[in-house]
């Protein structure tokens, strides 16, 4: 039983790891007041830019470090850039987001396959970033193997909870961006720029939603496929919700999320064939919406303002 | 004024045309391929031969019917993007009736396809009934919904529905063929001289019928009526006596119903059975066939004939000799929503549109000067 | 701010919106320590104007000078740079952050080079991380000019009057010594009011204030010079003290005004809304109607009077049925409305004139027409049968609802947001007014509607009492509840303070029994 629980969470929280840095850079989006479903687009193309640079200098073969880095970064840039694009729509003309982030989705993902099928074909993988075992630490029995021997960016995407945390609520910018999605007229009428400000929060978080992806296609399954996001980005703007915009609740929601994955993951590989694995696939889908259900509705924590553009001159 | 107004909105719209066609362009020529020839495959490829456009309105068919039930959720303030799972799991439920009721012959068909519209029904009100009564967001709901008839859908196709002739491993999951008086009936069976040789079925009439009667129900019943106003406003909609839960419910059935009768038609029409992959995405990009087409019943018929075309296109750009992956119509779909969204608000924009008068006003002016 | 200001001059300013000229070629000055009242009807441009003198507006002719040099302000940081902060009427402070975090928010924004005072630019850098020093420079302030204010509070914790001294604070503490102030008494008691004018009295010794307001009392007690503007133009400028109320008022409104008033002797019936011991909970949770009772007969006009937000609203929605009724008995002609659907409300005779006209009265985007059947398009002979629309009625309908009300329009199938609101106002009481009520609830009938539009609203209520429906008429303007009430009740903290006949009341009486006092 307890070689099971370790087999569950040692598969859990790499799994977690993209979630969380998706629905992190959602949470920023969100509290600046844009709502961007295209999350899951954004999610390919970083995935196909992550491993593109790396592929380009070494194809499948083992690449220096910094390659790698530099499809990562390469990807957030990529994500940003879609974030841009994104705000010139919903914040520029202050199109409806909700449609307007299908739109966004289709897009990317789209794009992101055609590029592969291009420039890529082919069934070919990167050799990607590996684990690293931090010394000592990944000696200890049981935590060791679950917690120290992960993937480096997995460390990153844990830390960005803290960091994200700090960067809302105790930095003037941070300040800014839940202002603007809460009143964005009072914020303006103090002089932010409120367009700026949320293209500033969309940049950034489409920006960590494309790491998300280059996680997953670098460092995770060190390949990319059409179903390589496979509706992870959706369900980040489900988690948003689920955490109540608090990157600490976003923590919880992602680790519940992917426990329950990694579950079915463990139950397979302990060969309950018996056990239809469908149930167990959906059964994070389940979750969510049921803690959808039961979330709190206090009308004070969450951006108040989300979804709706910003126009000085339009009085409602 | 006014005059300017038409000349603004044309404007807008010829310059989101040539952006979406100057973009798509370029990522057309990025893929490595011939653009000009490429449009001409999209655009001219689908009307050179019969087969061809029985092909796009195979495809126009299920659009249609997506979009159509997209056009009632919409309007009645909910956004309903399960599509997906409502096609399946209303096609599923057409199948297990067609295969365990025991009913067979030509008077099966209309009963098969009602279940397919109650399946697709039930799965449309899950979302519904979770927004009005606990306020759940259905753009995620209806997602989550979507990855759950998947899964149920894949577990029936795996285990209780499985053809025999598929078992242990010979190929992928499928059920077993439906009867076949339990078939869609082809065109060429119903009108003579239309060449054979076609999948060419007549869901599309099911379509049109099921465009026209949702167009009547919304615009010209109070029911429909109250769903619209419970859309537009749903605040003066309460306070003029209208239970706008209940009607969002009933948004969501009709709208399930709609995908539901889409998956089925798919099935009796054109795959005879239940498949891996029998929805094609048309859940998807029926959301955005129902936003071409204005939101309206009838716009949508237009813009699902477009659509369908666009992607009887790309799929066909293979044959066609042009190296460019049959995703590149996903990625069209996207653009055109979002230059259609931007486009739509760029027109609705007053302040925009003055401010643009008075640009070019000043503009003439310095010319003349000049 | 290299140099406090001691003269600040708009000159020949023009701002256009589609359609309107919000301001046209207005010039002002003020000088050091001036109150200057600015002074017009809803839709003047006394907002418009003041948002351009704030950088949140860019004028599309004229400029602003600040002693004698000409300054361009691209967003509100400029101004403050200038020391002009303005507090506006919907009170620009973000609900979800704590009062310190609001001013730091601002702070934060302010342009350095551009900081006179040496505090401030140390209270910039602190902005960035220092919440501490935030606060004590809030506290100083607050003390300073004796604004009590919990720095720690959230706004959305705070009552309308607390929300105003932290606008009040907010303005200082960003170095403001020019002060905008749009409509300040609006949402206060006639008591807070008076507070407020004692405090600005004492301010402007140090500051110079731009005043806001058409409540002619106030530009009498506090300012000493008066801009009257009227449809976007400048149409006076002088001394306070050399012009009476009413000169200031009939320069105003561009007419001598006068509103119909209720001068029926005909006696009211039976009881038609019967309101015992009401208990209605707010959208905070808490208990906003105690125990409230309440009796309008038929053929009678009821006036509830109170300053907003003291369970009006509320109220109107329990009626209505929008509203869930924790406890308490409501009846309409006898019959019980508690637990009942809005639908069913509707259905025993309620009509209701609601608040916020373009969001709760009408749907924007359905055209007039369709707006005019809103509540019974499911009836004949609106519907044939109850399933299918008849069109031709409906079009008859509006075509004689047109007619009859007045409702000015290039066509009954443009959307009803497209009108004015007075027309928007008109369709809602015709549709209301059509389906033969047996009470009407009306909430604020004319807020914000120019006098000719008010005028024919107060004329249609009248007639409709005189035929023997039952009127609660809910206003903040004590004017209007005076002229049309039969009697008048004084709402306060959820409870009917007191409620006078038609003689006994005048402004003074009703404006301490807002306030709470109970016996006079």
């Amino acid at each position: 039983m307890l070689d099971f629980i370790v087999l569950f969470i040692t598969v859990g929280i790499p799994l977690s790891s993209a979630l969380l840095l998706a629905s992190l850079g959602e949470t920023v989006n969100q509290r600046s007041g844009v709502f961007n479903l295209g999350c899951e687009g954004v999610m390919c193309m970083g995935a196909f830019v992550g491993m593109f640079i790396p592929y380009l200098v070494g194809g499948s073969a083992k690449v220096a470090w910094y390659v790698n880095v530099a499809g990562l970064a390469a990807a957030a840039v990529t994500g940003a850039l879609f974030g841009l694009l994104f705000g010139i729509v919903v914040i520029k003309f202050g199109a409806p987001q909700g449609i307007a982030g299908i739109g966004l989705q289709l897009f990317g993902t789209g794009l992101a396959g055609s590029l592969y099928r291009h420039f890529i074909g082919g069934a070919q993988g990167v050799a990607g970033i590996d684990a690293i075992s931090i010394p000592v630490l990944s000696e200890l029995p049981i935590v060791g193997k679950m917690l120290f021997s992960c993937n480096p960016m997995v460390y990153f995407s844990f830390l960005m909870v803290p960091v994200v945390h700090y960067i809302l609520f105790k930095t003037p910018w941070g300040l800014k961006v839940r202002a603007c999605g809460t009143f964005p007229r009072a914020a303006d009428s103090m002089g932010i720029d409120v367009s700026k400000t949320r293209y500033q929060a969309l940049a950034f978080g489409s920006a960590m939603a494309a790491l998300a992806g280059a996680y997953l296609s670098v460092c995770y399954a060190k390949i990319f496929t059409d179903t390589l996001v496979g509706g992870r980005g959706f369900i980040a703007v489900a988690l948003v919700y689920f955490g109540r915009w608090s990157p600490l609740g976003v923590l919880g929601g992602a680790m519940l999320f992917s426990l329950a994955q990694a579950l079915q993951l463990a139950v397979q590989a302990y060969g309950f064939a018996a056990f239809p694995y469908e149930f167990l696939v959906m059964l994070p889908y389940v979750l969510v919406v049921v803690v959808l259900v039961f979330v709190g509705k206090s009308k004070h924590v969450g951006p108040a303002m989300l979804g709706k553009p910003f126009n000085r001159e339009m009085r409602t | 004024m006014k005059n300017f107004k038409l000349l603004y909105t044309v404007g807008v719209i010829l310059l989101s045309v040539l952006l979406t066609l100057g973009i798509a362009s370029l990522i057309l020529a990025v893929l490595g391929a011939d653009v000009l020839k490429t449009f001409w495959v999209i655009f001219c490829y689908p009307f050179t031969t019969f087969k061809n456009i029985s092909g796009v309105i195979n495809i126009m068919t299920p659009l249609t019917l997506v979009g159509v039930g997209i056009c009632v959720a919409y309007r009645s303030g909910i956004m309903n993007i399960g599509g997906e799972g409502q096609m399946l799991i209303g096609l599923l439920c057409a199948i297990v009736f067609a295969l365990y009721s025991g009913i067979e012959g030509p008077l099966s068909i209309p009963l098969i396809l009602l279940t397919g519209m109650i399946g697709g029904a039930v799965w449309g009100f899950f979302p519904g009934i979770l927004k009005s009564k606990f306020g759940v967001s259905e753009l995620l709901s209806t997602v989550m919904f979507n990855y759950i008839a998947t899964q149920l859908y894949s577990y029936c196709l795996r285990v209780p529905l499985l053809d025999p002739a598929v078992a242990g491993g010979a190929g992928d999951p499928q059920t077993v063929k439906l009867a076949e008086n339990q078939w869609l009936p082809r065109i060429n069976e119903i009108i003579e001289n239309t060449p054979k040789g076609t999948r060419f079925h007549t869901g599309i009439l099911i379509a049109l019928v099921l465009a026209v009667i949702v167009y009547l129900f919304m615009w010209k019943t109070p029911v429909g009526f109250k769903m619209r106003a419970a859309g537009a406003s749903d605040r003066a909609a309460r306070y003029g006596g209208i239970s706008v839960n209940k009607y969002l419910v009933l948004a969501m059935l009709v709208s399930g119903a709609c995908c539901g009768l889409a998956g089925t038609v798919e099935i009796l029409g054109v795959h005879h059975r239940g498949l891996g992959n029998c929805t094609g995405g048309y859940g998807f990009s029926g959301i955005v066939v129902a936003l071409f087409g204005g939101l309206h019943p009838l716009g949508v018929i237009p813009a699902a004939f477009f659509f369908a075309l666009i992607s009887f296109g790309c799929s066909a750009l293979q044959i066609n000799k042009i190296p460019v992956p049959s995703n590149v119509i996903d990625v069209l779909m996207g653009l055109v929503i979002l230059v259609i969204v931007a486009a739509k608000l760029i027109i609705a924009n007053p302040y925009l549109m003055d401010r643009t008068q008075r640009k070019l006003q000043s503009m003439l002016h310095r010319k003349e000067a000049a | 701010m290299a140099n406090p200001i001691t003269s600040l001059r708009i000159d020949h300013i023009t701002k256009r919106f589609p359609g309107i000229v919000a301001c046209s070629d207005i010039s002002l000055s003020v000088g050091k320590g001036e109150v200057l009242a600015l002074v017009g009807e809803n839709g003047a441009g006394k907002t418009t104007l003041m948002n351009i003198l704030m950088g949140l507006y860019m004028p599309d002719e004229g400029k602003i000078y600040i002693n004698n040099k000409e300054v361009v302000f691209k967003s509100p940081s400029d101004a403050f740079a200038y020391g002009i902060g303005m507090v506006h009427q919907q009170y620009m402070l973000v609900p979800n952050l704590t009062v310190t975090e609001n001013i730091a928010l601002g702070l934060s924004q302010m342009k350095t080079e551009e900081i006179g005072s040496k505090t401030l630019q140390r209270l910039k850098k602190a902005a960035k991380l220092d919440l501490a020093a935030v606060r004590r420079h809030i506290i100083a302030i607050s003390e300073h000019y004796g604004l009590a204010v919990d720095p720690d509070a959230y706004i959305w914790q705070l009552s309308v009057g607390e929300q105003q001294r932290v606008e009040l604070v907010k303005t200082l503490c960003f170095g403001a010594k020019f002060l905008i102030l749009d409509e300040p008494t609006s949402a206060l008691t006639p008591q807070e009011t008076d507070e407020l004018i004692e405090l600005l009295k004492r301010m402007s010794s140090e500051l110079s204030i731009i005043f806001i307001s058409h409540k002619l009392a106030e530009v009498k007690a506090l300012s000493n010079k008066v801009a009257i503007l009227r449809g976007g133009k400048l149409v006076f400028r002088g001394n306070t003290a050399d012009h009476s109320a009413a000169d200031i008022a009939a320069l105003m409104t561009g007419h001598e005004v006068y509103l119909p008033t209720n001068q029926s002797k005909k006696l009211p019936g039976k009881p038609m809304l019967e309101v015992h011991n009401l208990f209605v909970r707010g959208d905070r949770g808490n208990m906003v109607l105690n125990k409230l009772n309440l009796t309008v007969r038929a053929g009678e006009i009821v006036g509830l009077a109170g300053v907003s937000g003291n369970g009006q609203r509320e109220l109107a929605e329990a009626l209505t049925g929008l509203r869930v009724i924790e406890s308490g008995e409501v009846l309409l002609d006898g019959a019980s409305l508690v637990g009942k659907t809005p639908k069913q409300i509707i259905a025993q005779g309620m009509g209701y004139v609601p608040e916020e006209r373009n969001v709760e009265g009408i749907v924007p985007s359905m055209s007039i027409r369709e707006n005019l059947v809103l509540k019974d398009i499911a009836k004949a002979p609106f519907a044939l049968g109850g399933v299918l629309i008849n069109n031709k009625k409906i079009d008859e309908n509006a075509d004689a609802m047109r007619e009859k009300f007045d409702i000015r329009c290039s066509s009954v199938n443009v959307a009803a947001g497209s009108l004015s609101g007075g027309n928007i106002q008109k369709v809602i009481l015709a549709r209301e007014i059509n389906r033969g009520p047996k009470f009407l609830i009306a909430v604020y009938p004319i807020r914000g509607l120019d006098l000719g539009a008010a005028e024919f609203i107060h004329k249609q209520l009248l007639a409709l009492r005189d035929s023997g429906v039952g009127i609660l008429l809910i206003s903040e303007e004590l004017e209007e509840v005076i002229n049309l009430s039969d009697r008048i009740a004084v709402i306060f903290k959820g409870q009917i303070q007191r409620t006078l006949g038609h003689g006994e009341a005048t402004q003074r009486k009703l404006g301490m029994m807002m306030a709470g006092v109970k016996e006079i």
